[in-house]
């Protein structure tokens, strides 16, 4: 795989192609980030409100630390900022790249309480630390280095998920368990779809081939479910939480992102 | 100073613990052990005395967990006025590693503050 530093000289298309993946990541943590903070008026407890605000500063420097590598490709980063900060609750999409999941009329309905907030952690990030895992090993060798410190980070993040199920379950008893695990379902096809469409077949992703062959993206999406799987499975093991059966992958909220994302 | 609405309403429900950030820096108040403890006892999954009824053991917990509650707070305030400096001057390497500095130390000191919540329920359950 050929790789790129800061200041090499990228071909036209690999250029394009990772400043739309690298747009997407930047904007949409922070977008995550205000999603994140919106949820903060769930928190029932001390600990909760507190941990739950260190991720909201967490998701916002992913979002600086992939801006800065943005800037020194020429982008002006500051007004992508200052639109996710002016209009949080629509921001412009000829401005900035937001993820559907992440765009608040498709994330709000899914949060009604504290439980959700916490299963979002334990369910949805296991995805985010498959998918964006893989760019610790991309082509783009800055990218790569950030990632690695996000990757960090978000492994944290799902630790956050699995405590603060259980403390759900330590106030809530049976009854708590029971609300949660009919609950996973709806943040489970979110999980599914947050790799994208299949690398094959006629559902793939128009874009797929070109992130690959360029190294940009390095895992298959089945390579990345089965990691999904793997994770997803050990935390609700860990939280003594049933995993689903016959969920499909929600496409649609679009988390994962990729060229095709935006149309 | 740019106005970061959905982060000043977020951080305003911190304020039902003590919380006193916001846009003009943190706040010095005078910390009172007795209205510190009314407002975190949620944090127990069984009722507590009042701050003054805590037996000696529990007492010594109480006051440490207290104590990392505003030493968060001071951080986080910290935090806030890093990320104001981003929207006001520009996202730049020194301003964001200025940011992740402050924010690593809230982060430890948010670990600090469950880890002390923890050995202060186990110093309750015991007295």
């Amino acid at each position: 795989m050929k790789t790129y530093d800061k200041g090499d000289v990228l071909p036209d298309d690999y250029r394009e192609a990772l400043i739309g993946l690298m747009t997407f990541q930047a904007d949409s943590e922070y977008a995550g980030g205000q999603r994140v903070a919106e949820n903060m008026q769930y928190a029932p407890r001390p600990e909760e409100a507190y941990r739950i605000s260190k991720k909201v500063m967490e998701e916002f420097g992913h979002a600086y630390y992939v801006w800065n590598l943005l800037a020194e490709l020429g982008l002006d980063v500051d007004a992508r900022l200052r639109e996710l900060v002016s209009n949080p609750d629509d921001p412009d999409p000829a401005k900035v790249r937001v993820i559907n999941g992440f765009r608040k009329q498709n994330w709000a309905p899914m949060f009604d309480h504290w439980h959700d907030v916490a299963l979002f952690s334990t369910v949805v990030t296991p995805a985010a630390v498959a998918f964006l895992g893989q760019y610790r090993d991309c082509s783009y060798l800055p990218w790569a280095k950030v990632n690695v410190r996000i990757h960090k980070e978000e492994m944290g993040h799902l630790a956050f998920g699995v405590w603060a199920s259980k403390r759900c379950i330590e106030f809530g008893g049976e009854a708590a368990r029971a609300d949660m695990q009919a609950r996973i379902p709806k943040f489970m096809k979110m999980g599914l779809g947050f790799y994208g469409r299949p690398s094959k077949g006629g559902k793939k992703s128009e874009m797929f081939d070109l992130y690959y062959d360029y190294g940009i993206k390095v895992k298959r999406p089945e390579e990345l479910q089965t990691d999904y799987l793997e994770l997803l499975a050990d935390r609700l093991g860990q939280v003594g939480l049933d995993m689903p059966d016959g969920i499909e992958a929600d496409y649609d909220m679009r988390v994962g992102y990729g060229q095709d994302a935006a149309e | 100073m740019t106005a970061n609405p959905v982060l000043e309403r977020a951080l305003a429900h911190l304020g039902r613990y003590g919380y006193r950030g916001g846009t003009t820096g943190p706040v010095e108040i005078e910390r009172d052990a007795a209205a510190d403890w009314a407002r975190l006892t949620s944090d127990f999954d069984a009722p507590v005395p009042e701050f003054g009824a805590l037996a000696d053991t529990s007492r010594d917990a109480a006051e440490r967990y207290l104590a990392l509650r505003h030493d968060a707070d001071a951080l986080l305030a910290a935090c806030e006025a890093a990320h104001r400096e981003i929207l006001d001057d520009g996202i730049a390497v020194e301003r964001t590693e200025r940011y992740a500095a402050v924010r690593d130390a809230y982060e430890d000191k948010v670990e600090e503050f469950g880890a002390a919540r923890a050995t202060l329920a186990a110093a309750l359950k015991e007295s």
